[in-house]
C-alpha cells in the first residue's frame, strides 16, 4: 500500500518529497525530524496503529496541527467521528483511487486556513 | 449468524473493478492451485460480528495483482510483495464486505497474516476467476461469533 501511495503521490505531483513508515512509530519519529506538511496512515498496523498516532501528534506541540489523512478499510462511523474529533483532517475507504486522493489533498489543503502543499515539504505515508 | 455469499461476492468484485479495472466471475467451491503452491492472507475481526477473512490465490494471480498495484513488470517485484497484496486484499475485502452486510455497525479489525501452503491446498467454499481464465482467488469468510 505504502509503494502504490508514494507512486500515487508523485502521479499527483512528481514534486512531492515522500517519505514511509513502516508504522506508527516509525512515522512519529520521522514526523519529528521532517515536520511534514501531512501525514497519510492507515488505522491497523503493526507496533503503533493510526489511532495512537493521531493521539501522539495531537499531544506534540510542534505536530499538533499537521494535518492527518486516514487510508483504512475500517469505516466504522463511530470509529471515523471519533478520530476527526480527535485531529484527522480527513477519511479515506480502501480502495482508493488516484483521483479519490487527489481530491481529499485539495480539500484538505483549501480547508487548512491558509496552508498549501509545498512540494518542497515531505509527505509521510 | 450467516452472511450471504453475494456479500462477499459484490464486495470482492467492487474492489477488482477499483484497483483493477478487471471483472471477477463467481466460478464455485474447489480449488484454485493445481500447478503452485499460492499465496493467502486472512484477517480477524470482532465487534458487531467476530470472525476471520481469507482469501488466496495462485502465484501468478499474486504476482500480476503486486505488479499491477504499483504499476510495474512483475520481474520488478521485490521480495514478499505478493504476500503483501494479499494481505492488503484481505484487509480491503473484510472493510468492505463488512460494511456492506452491517452498515454502520463498530468492528476491530487484526493485522493481516500469511497463510500457510496447507491452508491454501484445500476446497475453497468461493472462487474466482478474472475473464476467461481458470480460477485462480478464492475467498472463505468464517463467522464464530
Amino acid at each position: 500500500m505504502r509503494r502504490y501511495l508514494v507512486r500515487t503521490l508523485w502521479m499527483i505531483d512528481p514534486e512531492f518529497e515522500v517519505v514511509e513508515a513502516e508504522n506508527g512509530v516509525a512515522a512519529l519519529a520521522a514526523a519529528g525530524r521532517r515536520h511534514p506538511d501531512l501525514i497519510i496512515t492507515d488505522l491497523n498496523m503493526p507496533v503503533m496503529g493510526g489511532k495512537e498516532l493521531i493521539a501522539s501528534l495531537a499531544r506534540d506541540p510542534v505536530l499538533a496541527t499537521t494535518p492527518v489523512l486516514i487510508i483504512s478499510a475500517d469505516r466504522s462511523d463511530a470509529q471515523l467521528e471519533q478520530l476527526i474529533r480527535d485531529g484527522a483532517a480527513g477519511f479515506l475507504a480502501k480502495p482508493v483511487t488516484p483521483e479519490q486522493l487527489r481530491q481529499h489533498l485539495t480539500e484538505i489543503f483549501h480547508s487548512e486556513a491558509g496552508i498549501r502543499l509545498d512540494p518542497a515539504m515531505p509527505v509521510i505515508v | 449468524m450467516t452472511i450471504p455469499l453475494e456479500v462477499v461476492e459484490n464486495s470482492l468484485g467492487r474492489i477488482f473493478e477499483t484497483m483493477y479495472f478487471a471483472e471477477l466471475e463467481s466460478a464455485g467451491s474447489g480449488v484454485i492451485a493445481c500447478c503452485d503452491r499460492g499465496v493467502g492472507a486472512s484477517i480477524s475481526f470482532s465487534g458487531a460480528a467476530t470472525g476471520e477473512l481469507r482469501i488466496a490465490a495462485t502465484s501468478r494471480l499474486a504476482a500480476q495483482l503486486a505488479a499491477d498495484f504499483v504499476a510495474v513488470d512483475t520481474a520488478e517485484l521485490t521480495a514478499g510483495e505478493e504476500g503483501a497484496i494479499m494481505q492488503e486484499l484481505a484487509n480491503v475485502a473484510c472493510g468492505c464486505l463488512l460494511a456492506e452486510w452491517m452498515p454502520g455497525s463498530r468492528f476491530e479489525f487484526g493485522i493481516p497474516t500469511a497463510l500457510e501452503p496447507s491452508e491454501i491446498e484445500r476446497i475453497w467454499p468461493l472462487r474466482f476467476a478474472i475473464g476467461s481464465a481458470p480460477p485462480e482467488l478464492a475467498a472463505e469468510l468464517r463467522i464464530t461469533g
